[in-house]
């Protein structure tokens, strides 16, 4: 390593190799993510006027999206769901993504495993969560065992299109998406940091809070960030199995039912912002870059 | 058992699978002492490193420290600290951090804790660098890290698993110096793993050598060096010219060695009637062996030819062939002339009795071959 310093540094020679591969996606990324993205913040500032608008700058969406108490409503539940989404998904996630890492020790098993966590993808979301209607709804499976039980005496509305299960599916729908991070840091713990903290003096509790959960936080960190920023956008779950609430990205969508299409943008912006404020603070919080 | 004991092994013996990695090994290390255990790869010297560490829970035997039988004792509550060959430092943390994890654990007040730390780094020559973070140091750096988290708690015993095997071979001699120097400073018992033989002679108070499993030897280097026991701690440890020869007289302490190159008197001891009529080896280190008009005047002579010369500024190495076996002759180069001998020359080395070292057995293990397990043949 002292060596290095020695060796010249090495000629960079321009190769556009890499770039011309990197095109194609760079231009899909720029026709259908940045240019929309840029058409909204631009639309944002846009006058409504009845049924449409005039490209006048005001700044009148935002005042109302942070005076309408639909509109507030509607993005502190979005922020209560996601907010309970990542961090339940993280509490599930990480006892999994232990026992895989740390104490399965066949390479073929580990593999299989880490296989068997997608294949509730291979069904189609939409089937995925409807199914969970027979499962939670008054007649449905979870309520028939509870009165089974005698822990219920008859069955319970509040399982099914209520907050329990727009959170429950989100959940569902997401928690391996922790798994994964999670996994991949733990997986990179050098075991010997173990045995030279325990030659330190550390007990296991002490292991694992100063070793494994301080190293494998970027993995948290990336895993949480990713539920995050998926539940606040997503739009369909609480929308078929929660409770009749308005949402960020229905009151999105109400609005540009209405065909305001500057207050919709408006409201979207603010959206993204408070997610990218969170993942930045997500990212700062924990040295990401551990994980490389 | 005796205060000045600081590590003691009992009758300890570990199975892996259906190897022993320790056959009932027993030692005791003394206190203060840097006491090295060396051998071939998968000889058990980790073992028994880890076994202390509490790292390994042995099959049978005893581990006492400081008279303290360990058994059921976990890592965290041995008096012990470890350096590792990979470093093993926590990448998160800085190299304040690094050294100072073992007295937050013990939980030592903040103002001595950071006294100490300062003072280890200053131990290991890193004052300045407390805030960098491992990944920023250079290999020497990191281990010099490795070396303060484990000097810093003062513990009864620090076990050091080749640590320097991962340096370049300048640095090692570097660090070889420097933790001599530290052990001597803190007075600490230093119980060290490595299959470098030379980096033993050179740090070691005591040297103990082992072979599948079992202690070969143990005693201070020059012991081991001077007196083997076996054919395979003379092997392991230093070079020498290895001879195959048949006891067919004693004559006090001298006994005589019949062998393809002749006959020989070799030292051996009072008991010397009791090899008359078997197979034993000798050896004689290349710097006992004379070559040219240095063996003129030694009592028994060889002749052959100058295979090569390796030559090393402070020493001259000359590879010599006897009837198609290879002898190694070495003359340190002070005042001594070097005389240069073209290859193929033919050349007479020599040597006295007084330079023949016995070996009656090749190993303590039964029926190991040493020939086999040394040159692979």
């Amino acid at each position: 390593m002292i060596l290095l310093a020695d060796r010249p540094p090495p000629k960079r020679v321009w190769d556009v190799g890499p770039y011309i591969l990197v095109l194609p996606a760079l231009t899909w990324t720029l026709i259908f993510l940045i240019g929309p993205l840029v058409q909204i913040v631009v639309m944002s500032f846009y006058t409504p006027v009845q049924l449409s608008y005039v490209p006048i700058f005001t700044l009148s969406n935002y005042v109302k999206a942070f005076t309408n108490p639909t509109a507030q409503a509607s993005i502190l539940l979005t922020l209560e769901y996601s907010t309970i989404v990542a961090g339940v998904s993280v509490l599930l996630a990480y006892p999994v993504a232990y026992f895989l890492a740390n104490k399965i020790q066949s390479q073929t098993l580990k593999t299989a495993l880490l296989v068997a966590l997608i294949i509730p993808f291979w069904i189609d979301w939409t089937i995925r969560t409807i199914s969970w209607i027979p499962m939670l709804g008054t007649n449905g499976v979870l309520n028939g065992v509870l009165m089974g039980l005698h822990i219920l005496s008859e069955p319970s509305p509040l399982f099914l299109y209520s907050d329990f299960a727009t959170v429950l599916v989100m959940i569902q729908s997401y928690v391996v998406f922790v798994i994964g991070p999670i996994f991949l840091a733990l997986a990179k713990i050098d075991p010997l940091l173990y045995e030279a903290a325990a030659a330190s003096g550390a007990n296991r509790i002490k292991q694992f809070y100063h070793i494994t959960l301080r190293l494998s936080l970027p993995g948290v960190a990336i895993g949480a960030a990713f539920v995050f920023v998926a539940s606040m956008g997503d739009w369909a779950t609480p929308k078929v199995i929660g409770r009749i609430a308005t949402t960020a990205g229905q009151f999105i969508y109400n609005s540009q039912v209405y065909l305001n299409w500057p207050f919709a943008s408006a409201v979207s912006v603010i959206i993204t912002g408070i997610a990218l404020i969170i993942v930045i603070a997500l990212f700062t919080g924990v040295n990401l870059r551990q994980l490389f | 058992m005796t205060s000045d004991v600081d590590v003691r092994l009992e009758g300890v013996t570990k199975l892996f699978g259906k190897t022993a990695a320790m056959d009932d090994v027993s030692f005791d290390v003394r206190k203060g002492e840097f006491y090295c255990m060396i051998g071939p790869s998968g000889c058990g010297k980790t073992t028994a490193l880890r076994s202390i560490a509490g790292l390994i829970v042995p099959d049978a035997g005893k581990i006492f420290i400081k008279g303290q039988d360990m058994s059921g004792v976990p890592t965290h509550k041995r008096p012990i600290s470890m350096v590792f060959q990979t470093w093993a430092l926590f990448p998160h943390m800085t190299v304040f951090d690094n050294v100072a994890f073992g007295l937050k654990m013990r939980g030592v007040p903040e103002a001595e804790m950071k006294q100490k730390v300062n003072e280890a780094l200053g131990l290991v020559r890193l004052t300045g660098l407390e805030n960098r973070h491992p990944r920023e140091l250079s290999g020497g750096q990191q281990q010099r890290v490795g070396v303060a988290r484990a000097t810093v708690l003062h513990p009864e015993v620090v076990l050091l698993d080749e640590p320097l095997g991962n340096l370049d071979a300048k640095l090692q001699a570097q660090m070889e110096i420097e933790l001599k120097f530290l052990h001597k400073q803190l007075g600490i018992t230093f119980i060290y793993v490595t299959h470098n033989q030379g980096q033993a002679m050179t740090l070691a108070d005591r040297i103990m050598v082992m072979n599948m499993g079992k202690i070969e030897q143990e005693g201070p280097p020059s012991e081991i060096y001077n007196s083997p026991h076996s054919i395979f701690v003379a092997r392991f440890v230093g070079e020498s010219n290895l001879v195959k020869a048949k006891a067919t007289a004693a004559k006090g302490s001298l006994v005589s060695l019949e062998s393809e190159y002749g006959a020989f008197d070799g030292p051996y001891g009072e008991d010397s009637k009791k090899l008359v009529g078997t197979s034993v080896a000798f050896i004689v280190r290349p710097e006992r062996v004379r070559i040219g008009k240095d063996a003129q005047t030694t009592r028994y002579h060889l002749d052959g030819a100058l295979k090569s010369t390796v030559y090393r500024g402070s020493e001259v190495t000359y590879l010599v062939d006897i009837r198609g076996v290879e002898f190694r002759a070495r003359k340190q180069l002070g005042d001594a002339e070097y005389e240069e001998i073209p290859d193929g020359k033919p050349v007479k080395i020599g040597w006295n009795v007084e330079d023949i070292t016995v070996l009656d057995k090749t190993s303590v293990v039964k029926g190991y071959d040493v020939e086999r397990a040394i040159l692979g043949a």
